[in-house]
């Protein structure tokens, strides 16, 4: 084994070990641990709650907080549960507490206004930056399919986001939104329905 | 197969979890159909798209501000919907709900067991509230009984004057035992003595105990009707 990957393997004990042992370590008071799944989970969790809420500052928020319950409540996780679906969990709860808030503000939540918000083109990305002509389609694409994912209902998106998102099993989606395993391919199968309508004329660029 | 069935299988066609003969089966009708064909293509490049929309990153600071929440304490205070959610939630009051019903439970098997002695304590006064009051010629110048047993129920003046009568036995719920209790006794000093010897009429009658006055030393006691001399004597009108 190489000198360099010894050396790396020494520095961090905790990168090969999986979410669950991580957690473990953390339950046990290791804050290397609570840094470790704040690493791994961190983009994952901020994509989750900003497709949800279309509100990247509050997101952020949202993000920081699911991060502090997990720590709050570090005794209480059984490890015989995956801990992706544990925090998943938090994250979507924490949401929809939001989208509920908003409603009780606002007295309708509506994705539209969500949308005038950040000026009629959704959240910017990120990691925005210019892109070579050839790649211009392929970008004008993804916003399209940005924004077509915030019109569909919440309901549907947050388990077409979920699963073809974030990339979740059938069984982790169905366990995190509390919904049975035929209404969670239902909710998936018509989500993606809607989506393929929004996104028909553009799909045609695409030419597959 | 139809296009609206078929529509319902597009999904898991996609992500190849149909069973063989469903699969054979929507091959068979994309085949003859264009229109579905064209919609599994362009629903197989939606999920495919889906799946490379580029991921909303956290700010730089974002992992030392959590740290820095946790070192304050903040962490480890619960916000109001979170404390609500933890302390009331079914799984903690389960075991309130189970102690209460345990609770619950084992009353109504007391209650099943001791059909009467629930009514112990205020047992008295219930039952000389529903007790006919008899023989009013006789006891017309006796007052009603206080509410005590070792209280006197009246001038002994009263009691000593009072007309003889032969004492009435009231149907006993043993039957083995006289039930009638000719007044409320069981007391010390003069004034009491005088109300227990005179002829008392058995203005009350109870179920519950009867006046023993067949002690050969004179003394009068209350006594239950169970026979058990031991159980405390507890009367109230």
């Amino acid at each position: 084994m190489p000198i360099e990957s010894l050396r790396l393997k020494k520095l961090d004990p905790l990168a090969e070990l999986s979410d669950e042992d991580v957690m473990e370590r953390c339950a046990q008071g290791s804050e290397a641990a609570f840094r470790t799944l704040v690493q791994r989970y961190r983009s994952r969790i901020m994509n989750l709650v900003c497709r949800f809420i279309n509100d990247r500052d509050r997101a952020e928020e949202i993000a920081q907080e699911v991060f502090l319950r997990v720590f709050r409540n570090k005794e209480r996780y059984r490890k015989s549960g995956k801990f992706s679906t544990w925090i998943f969990t938090i994250a979507v709860n924490l949401t929809k507490n939001e989208i509920r808030s908003r409603v009780r503000h606002r007295g309708t939540y509506s994705l539209d206004a969500m949308d005038e918000e950040s000026g009629g083109q959704g959240l910017p990305f990120p990691d925005w930056k210019p892109l070579p002509d050839a790649d211009l389609n392929a970008r004008e694409i993804q916003n399209k399919v940005a924004e077509a994912l915030r019109k569909i209902p919440p309901r549907y998106r947050e388990a077409v986001v979920l699963r073809d998102v974030e990339g979740l099993s059938y069984e982790e989606v169905g366990e995190i939104l509390r919904i049975p395993g035929g209404t969670v391919r239902s909710r998936i199968n018509r989500a993606r329905l809607m989506l393929k309508e929004r996104l028909k004329p553009y799909l045609k660029l695409e030419d597959v | 197969m139809n296009c609206r069935s078929a529509e319902h299988l597009f999904s898991s066609f996609v992500e190849d979890e149909l069973s063989q003969r469903e699969r054979l089966s929507l091959e068979s009708h994309l085949e003859e159909c264009a229109r579905c064909s064209a919609a599994v293509q362009e629903l197989r490049v939606t999920v495919d798209l889906l799946s490379t929309l580029p991921s909303y990153e956290t700010g730089p600071a974002f992992e030392e501000e959590i740290m820095d929440r946790i070192r304050s304490g903040e962490a480890m205070r619960p916000g109001l919907i979170e404390w609500i959610s933890e302390h009331l939630a079914p799984a903690r009051l389960r075991p309130v709900f189970l102690a209460g019903a345990a609770g619950c439970a084992l009353w109504i098997a007391f209650l099943l067991v001791n059909p009467g002695q629930d009514a112990a304590p205020n047992g008295g006064s219930k039952i000389a509230g529903t007790t006919p009051k008899t023989e009013q010629t006789a006891t017309s110048n006796v007052p009603a009984p206080s509410s005590a047993v070792t209280t006197p129920a009246a001038p002994a003046g009263d009691v000593v004057a009072s007309a003889p009568t032969p004492a009435r036995v009231a149907p006993s719920r043993t039957g083995s035992v006289p039930a009638a209790l000719e007044g409320t006794a069981a007391a010390s000093g003069s004034a009491d003595s005088a109300r227990i010897n005179a002829p008392y009429q058995d203005e009350y009658i109870l179920d519950q105990f009867y006046l023993n006055r067949s002690g050969e030393d004179g003394v009068h006691s209350i006594v239950p009707v169970s026979g058990r001399t031991t159980d405390d004597v507890y009367i109230t009108f």
